[in-house]
C-alpha cells in the first residue's frame, strides 16, 4: 500500500489529494475519533482513506451494515462527547434517516457531521436525488464545498459549528467533487482527543416533541450566525453586475470557467454559497440589491434557487424588480449534470456573447484519440464474473420452469443484470434489500390466482445490509419464494470493503465473520449451496428450488473475479479452436459474444470466429461450457 | 423454397401458439432449443432469419409435391392414405417380438432386417427406460436397442433430436421411425439440408406409424403422477375403437382410463395434422383393427418395398391380404381426420 497523504503532519504543505480524500482530512484536522460508513458511490474513499490511516492515527473505523447503523455508531461518539464523521451516498442517508430525524431533536454534545455525496444524473446509481432537502427537513446547517481544498476546510468548519449548536452537520458533496482531484493545502492535526463521556445525569430525547421541535430550530438560529461571516460564501465580479449568478459545489468551477472563457468578467458577477441552509441571509440580500437579473446554478433539485427566492420574497419591498433564471425558467436543465459546456451555453443565451468556435477538425481529432483508448463496450459484468454464470443459470431455470417467473433485482454489481450483460433477468430494481421484500410480497399472491413463481437476488453485502428483515418477514408469513444470494464475498461494486460476513473489518483486524447460513438456518430455512461456474448443476438446482414451496435461500457462491485477480493469477488459459467455431452459422449464431457476452470474448469480424482477449480474460471457464461447438479449449494457466 | 425463417418466427407461429408436436425436429442443434420435461424450450433468441428450427419443423412450410417427387418420383397422392404400392396385414415372425412389440411386432421386425441386411447402420427410435418420466430419441445399432424400445408411447417425445446424435457419430445410413409429423421433419430435412449434412443420402429409410393424435408429455406425465406410481407402469395400451380407453399395465394390474378424461392433455398440434397414416414414409404401419397381434403395413417406396422383402426372405415377417373392407375402413378413418383438420397444415398454413 503506498503511503496515505491524509495523514501528513505538515501543516502548510500541498498535496494532490481526491475530493473525498480531501474530506476525510478535513475530519482528521477537525479531530475525529469515530468514523462509520457503508460504502456508496461516490462516498465511498471517505471512510476508505480512514480506514488506512485508523491505526496509525489511532481512530475508529468502521464498515457498519447499514447507513443508519453507522449513524448511530457515529452519534454515539458524539453524545459522549467526541467528534465523528459518518459518509454515506444519497440512498444511505433516506436509510439513514429515520433516525437522524430523530437525532436533530435531541441533539448532541460534541461534534457529527454526515457527509452525504449526491450522484447527479446517477452515474452509479439507481436513483438521482437532490439530499438537500434532508438539512431543510431535519432543521440541520447543510455546507457544499465548491473545491477540493474547500472540501477539507468546510468539513472541519462543520465540526466547529456542529460542537457549538450541538447538533449534526450535513456536507454535501457531488461526483465531481468527491472524485476529482486537486491541491489541499494541510492544516494542523490535532495532538489530543477528549476521553468520551456519556453524561448520564440528562437524558437525550425527543419526547415530548413539541418541546424539542423548537429547540432544533433554535439551534439552527445559532448557526446562522455562525455561517453568516464565514469564507465559503464570497462574491466575485463587478458591484452592480449585469447579470449576479449565484452557485454552489461543483456549479462554482464551471462559471468561473465559462466566465472567463467567454471574457464576462466585466458584466457578470458569481456569488459561491458554500453554507446553503441556513441561507446567509444578508449577504444575498445584500447582493440582489445591486442587480436586476439573476441566475441560479446548481445540480438535481432547484434548492438554492428556492431559498434564493424566498430571501427575495421576504425582502421585496428594499429590493429591486429582479428576473430569475434557473430551472424554473428552463434556463438550466431540472436534473442531472452541469458541465463546462452547458454552463457556457447558458451564460451565452443569457448575455449575448457569442460562444467561441472551436478550431478546425478539434471535435473529429478529439473523438478520434478518445476512440484510441475507449473500445466500445456496453455497462458489463467484468471478465469472469460469477453473476454473468449466476443468471444465465437464473436464466435457463425460468425458461425450463415455463411459469414466467418474476425475478425481483436488488442493489449492487448484479444491479448491471438488469441490462443485457445479466441477459435482462431482474425484472424490478429499487432499493438495497426491496427485492427480498417484494419477492416475498409476491410470494404471497397465489390466494388470488397468481401462478408466477417469486424468486430474487441478493448479493451478500445487501443480504447483511437490508435483507434481513424482509426474510424474517416472508419466514413468518409463509411466503412462497425463492431467495438467491449471489455470494461473491465482496461489497464489490464499492470497492471490496469488508463486511459483516467478511474474516477482517475495515481497519485490518480479524473480525468474526457472520455466516450467512448459520442466519438463514437460525431462521429455520436451510439454504443450499451452489457454484455459479458450474452452470448446468446452478440452472438446475435453482430449477429445482422453484419446484418447491414455501420460503427457499439458494446460495450462489463464487469469489468476486477481482479480488480473486488480486491474490492468483489466471485459472486457466482458454483459447478458440477456429476450426471448430461455428460462429455465425446456424447451430451457434454467436453464442458467446451476442448473448453470453463475457467481454473477455472477442468478435473477429474478418474470420467470422471467436476469439479470446488475453489481455483480459481471466480463466474461469466458464464460456466453455456454452459453447455449443465445443470450440474452447482450456489449456491450464 | 418460400416462408423460410428462423427462431423468431418459429417461435411465434409455432412455439408460442401451441403447435408444436414434440416431433425434437429443432432441438439440440443450437443453444437455443432443448427438450425439458416433455416440451420444447426457448432459452434465448436467436435472430438468424433462417434456421434449421424452422425450416425442418414440420408444423411450418410443408411442400408436398417436392417431397413425393424425391421420394417416390412422382406427384402427391391425392387420396385419403397417400401414395400406396401395397397394403398387408403382418406381423413378426419371431413370436417373442410379437408378442412385446405393439400389435404384431412389424416395426421392430423391419428395424432388425434393416439392420441385419445393412440397409441401415443406425435406426433413430423413441425409447423410454424403465424408471425414466418422458420418452426420448436414442440411437439403436445392436437388435437389444430396438428390442428396448418396443411399444407404442403415445405422447410426444422429441425422439428425433436423437438424428444429430446419430450423424455427428457418423453414420452414413440412418433409418427413422415416426409418427407422421416426424415422417414430414426428416422428408424436409433430406429437401432442404440447410447445413449440407448429407441428409437426403444418409436417412436411408423411414418408418412411418400411424397417428390420430398423441399426449402432450408433460401434461400427460402430470396426469399419471396424480394417479400412479409411474415406476410400476410398464406399457400403455390404446385398443382399436369402439373401446375409447387408455390401458396403463403396472406390474400387477391394468388399469383403464377413458380417453374423453383425458382430452385436456392431447397435444394441441394433433389436432391440425392431417396425415393420420404418415403418407411419407417409406412403409407406415399401424393398428390393424379387430385382428389383436398384427399390424396393417402399407408399403409406399422402392426402399419400403425392397426392405419387406428381405424381411419376409429372412422369415423376420409374416404378411396376409388385407381384407378391402379394413383398408375401406382405413381409408375413411383417414379421411376423416383430413376433414376435420381440412388439410391445414399439411398445406402449410402455419
Amino acid at each position: 500500500m503506498t503511503m496515505s497523504l491524509i495523514s501528513l503532519d505538515s501543516p502548510g504543505r500541498e498535496v494532490l489529494l481526491m475530493g473525498n480524500e480531501a474530506i476525510a482530512r478535513g475530519a482528521l484536522e477537525a479531530g475525529i475519533s469515530v468514523a462509520a460508513a457503508y460504502p456508496g458511490n461516490p462516498s465511498s474513499e471517505i471512510i476508505g482513506a480512514l480506514a488506512d490511516v485508523a491505526n496509525e492515527m489511532g481512530i475508529y473505523v468502521e464498515w457498519s451494515v447499514n447507513e443508519k447503523v453507522a449513524l448511530e455508531v457515529a452519534a454515539a461518539a458524539a453524545v459522549s462527547g467526541l467528534n465523528a464523521v459518518v459518509a454515506m451516498k444519497q440512498n444511505g442517508l433516506n436509510v439513514a434517516s429515520d433516525f437522524l430525524l430523530n437525532l436533530n431533536l435531541t441533539g448532541i454534545r460534541g461534534g457529527l457531521v454526515l457527509v452525504v455525496c449526491d450522484d447527479p444524473a446517477g452515474i452509479s446509481s439507481t436513483n438521482e436525488q437532490d439530499s438537500r432537502i434532508f438539512a431543510r427537513l431535519a432543521d440541520l446547517p447543510l455546507f457544499e464545498p465548491s473545491s477540493f481544498h474547500e472540501a477539507k476546510d468546510i468539513v472541519r468548519f462543520a465540526f466547529e459549528v456542529s460542537r457549538k449548536i450541538n447538533n449534526v452537520c450535513i456536507v454535501r458533496s457531488v461526483t465531481r467533487i468527491s472524485h476529482a482531484r486537486g491541491n489541499v493545502a494541510l492544516g494542523p492535526l490535532p495532538t489530543t482527543r477528549p476521553v468520551p463521556h456519556f453524561d448520564t445525569s440528562k437524558q437525550l430525547s425527543s419526547l415530548p416533541a413539541i418541546v424539542s421541535h423548537p429547540v432544533a430550530h433554535e439551534r439552527l438560529k445559532q448557526a446562522a450566525d455562525l455561517i453568516e461571516s464565514s469564507p465559503f460564501n464570497c462574491y466575485e465580479g463587478p458591484e452592480t453586475p449585469e447579470l449576479l449568478v449565484i452557485t454552489c459545489g461543483s456549479g462554482w468551477f464551471f462559471a468561473r470557467e465559462a466566465r472567463d472563457i467567454l471574457g464576462l468578467g466585466s458584466q457578470l458577477g458569481i456569488l459561491k454559497i458554500g453554507t446553503t441552509w441556513p441561507m446567509p441571509e444578508n449577504l444575498i440580500r445584500e447582493r440582489l440589491a445591486k442587480t436586476q437579473r439573476v441566475l441560479i446554478l446548481e445540480e438535481v433539485d432547484p434548492v438554492l434557487e428556492n431559498n434564493v427566492k424566498e430571501i427575495f420574497a421576504d425582502f421585496n419591498a428594499s429590493l429591486p424588480q429582479i428576473s430569475f433564471y434557473g430551472k424554473k425558467s428552463g434556463t438550466v436543465p431540472d436534473s442531472g449534470e452541469l458541465s463546462p459546456g452547458l454552463v457556457l451555453g447558458i451564460f451565452s443565451r443569457l448575455t449575448g456573447v457569442a460562444l467561441p468556435s472551436p478550431e478546425d477538425g478539434y471535435r473529429a481529432s478529439a473523438s478520434a484519440a478518445l476512440g484510441e483508448f475507449s473500445p466500445m463496450r456496453s455497462l458489463a459484468f467484468c471478465p469472469g464474473c460469477p453473476h454473468r454464470a449466476s443468471f444465465w443459470a437464473i436464466k435457463k431455470a425460468l425458461a425450463l420452469d415455463g411459469r414466467d417467473g418474476v425475478l425481483f433485482g436488488d442493489i449492487g454489481c448484479y444491479g448491471l443484470g438488469f441490462l443485457p450483460t445479466g441477459f435482462r433477468q431482474p425484472k424490478t430494481l429499487h432499493a438495497m434489500g426491496s427485492g427480498t421484500g417484494m419477492a416475498s410480497g409476491f410470494g404471497m399472491l397465489s390466494r388470488f390466482g397468481a401462478t408466477q413463481p417469486s424468486l430474487t437476488v441478493c448479493g451478500d453485502s445487501t443480504f447483511f445490509h437490508a435483507a434481513i428483515p424482509a426474510l424474517v418477514n416472508a419466514v413468518h408469513h409463509r411466503s412462497d419464494f425463492l431467495m438467491i444470494i449471489l455470494d461473491n464475498s465482496a461489497t464489490a461494486m464499492t470497492g471490496f470493503q469488508p463486511h459483516p460476513g467478511s474474516p477482517r473489518d475495515a481497519m485490518g483486524s480479524e473480525a468474526p465473520p457472520v455466516v450467512i447460513e448459520e442466519v438463514c438456518a437460525s431462521l429455520g430455512v436451510e439454504p443450499i449451496v451452489a457454484d455459479p461456474f458450474d452452470l448446468n448443476d446452478a440452472a438446475a438446482t435453482v430449477y429445482e428450488q422453484l419446484q418447491r414451496p414455501g420460503t427457499k435461500i439458494l446460495i450462489l457462491r463464487q469469489e468476486c473475479a477481482l479480488v480473486r485477480g488480486r491474490k492468483e493469477s489466471r485459472r486457466e488459459r482458454i483459447r478458440i479452436d477456429h476450426e471448430k467455431c461455428i460462429g455465425e452459422e446456424c447451430g451457434c449464431n454467436r453464442l458467446c459474444t451476442r448473448v453470453f457476452r463475457c467481454p473477455g470474448l472477442k468478435w473477429n469480424c474478418s474470420v467470422s470466429k471467436a476469439e479470446i482477449d488475453e489481455a483480459i480474460c481471466v480463466g474461469c471457464g466458464v464460456c466453455a461450457q456454452i459453447c455449443p461447438a465445443g470450440a474452447f479449449v482450456k489449456e491450464g494457466a | 423454397m418460400e416462408d423460410t425463417h428462423g427462431l423468431d418466427e418459429l417461435n411465434q407461429r409455432v412455439l408460442q401458439t401451441g403447435r408444436c408436436s414434440s416431433c425434437g425436429a429443432c432441438v439440440d442443434k443450437c443453444p437455443y432449443l432443448t427438450v425439458f420435461h416433455g416440451k420444447t424450450v426457448m432459452l434465448d433468441r436467436c435472430t438468424l432469419d433462417k434456421g434449421r428450427c424452422f425450416t425442418y419443423c414440420p408444423q411450418t412450410y410443408f411442400d408436398q409435391e417436392a417431397a413425393a417427387g424425391a421420394i417416390f418420383g412422382q406427384p402427391a397422392d391425392p387420396g385419403p392414405i397417400g401414395r400406396v404400392m401395397a397394403v398387408k396385414g403382418s406381423r413378426a415372425g419371431d413370436p417373442g417380438i410379437a408378442s412385446r412389440g405393439q400389435g404384431g411386432g412389424t416395426v421392430t421386425a423391419l428395424l432388425i432386417t434393416a439392420l441385419q441386411s445393412g440397409l441401415i447402420d443406425a435406426a433413430v427410435v423413441t425409447s423410454q427406460a424403465p424408471g425414466e418420466s418422458f420418452s426420448r430419441g436414442m440411437v439403436a445399432t445392436a437388435i437389444p436397442d430396438i428390442m428396448s424400445c418396443c411399444g407404442s408411447k403415445y405422447a410426444g417425445s422429441h425422439s428425433l433430436s436423437a438424428l444429430k446424435v446419430a450423424l455427428e457419430r457418423g453414420y452414413e445410413k440412418i433409418g427413422v421411425v415416426g409418427v407422421p409429423c416426424q415422417v414430414r421433419a426428416v422428408r424436409k430435412m433430406a429437401l432442404y439440408d440447410l447445413r449440407n449434412e448429407g441428409l437426403k443420402e444418409r436417412i436411408s429409410l423411414v418408418v412411418g406409424l400411424f397417428c390420430n393424435w398423441a399426449f402432450s408429455a408433460r401434461e400427460f406425465h402430470a396426469f399419471l403422477a396424480a394417479r400412479f406410481d409411474l415406476t410400476a407402469v410398464t406399457r400403455f395400451h390404446i385398443p382399436p375403437p369402439p373401446a375409447r380407453v387408455l390401458e396403463v399395465e403396472t406390474s400387477d394390474r391394468v388399469s383403464t382410463i377413458p380417453l374423453d378424461e383425458l382430452r385436456p392433455v392431447f397435444q394441441a398440434a394433433c389436432s391440425e395434422c392431417s396425415d393420420m397414416t404418415s403418407e411419407f414414409a417409406d412403409v407406415s404401419v399401424g393398428m390393424y383393427e379387430g385382428k389383436a397381434g398384427w399390424n396393417t403395413l402399407i408399403t409406399r417406396t422402392n426402399t419400403g418395398r425392397d426392405l419387406v422383402e428381405r424381411a419376409l426372405s429372412a422369415r423376420n415377417l409374416l404378411l396376409e391380404d388385407f381384407p378391402e373392407a379394413n383398408l375401406k375402413h382405413l381409408e375413411e378413418a383417414s379421411a376423416a381426420k383430413k376433414a376435420r383438420t381440412q388439410g391445414e397444415t399439411l398445406s402449410g398454413k402455419v
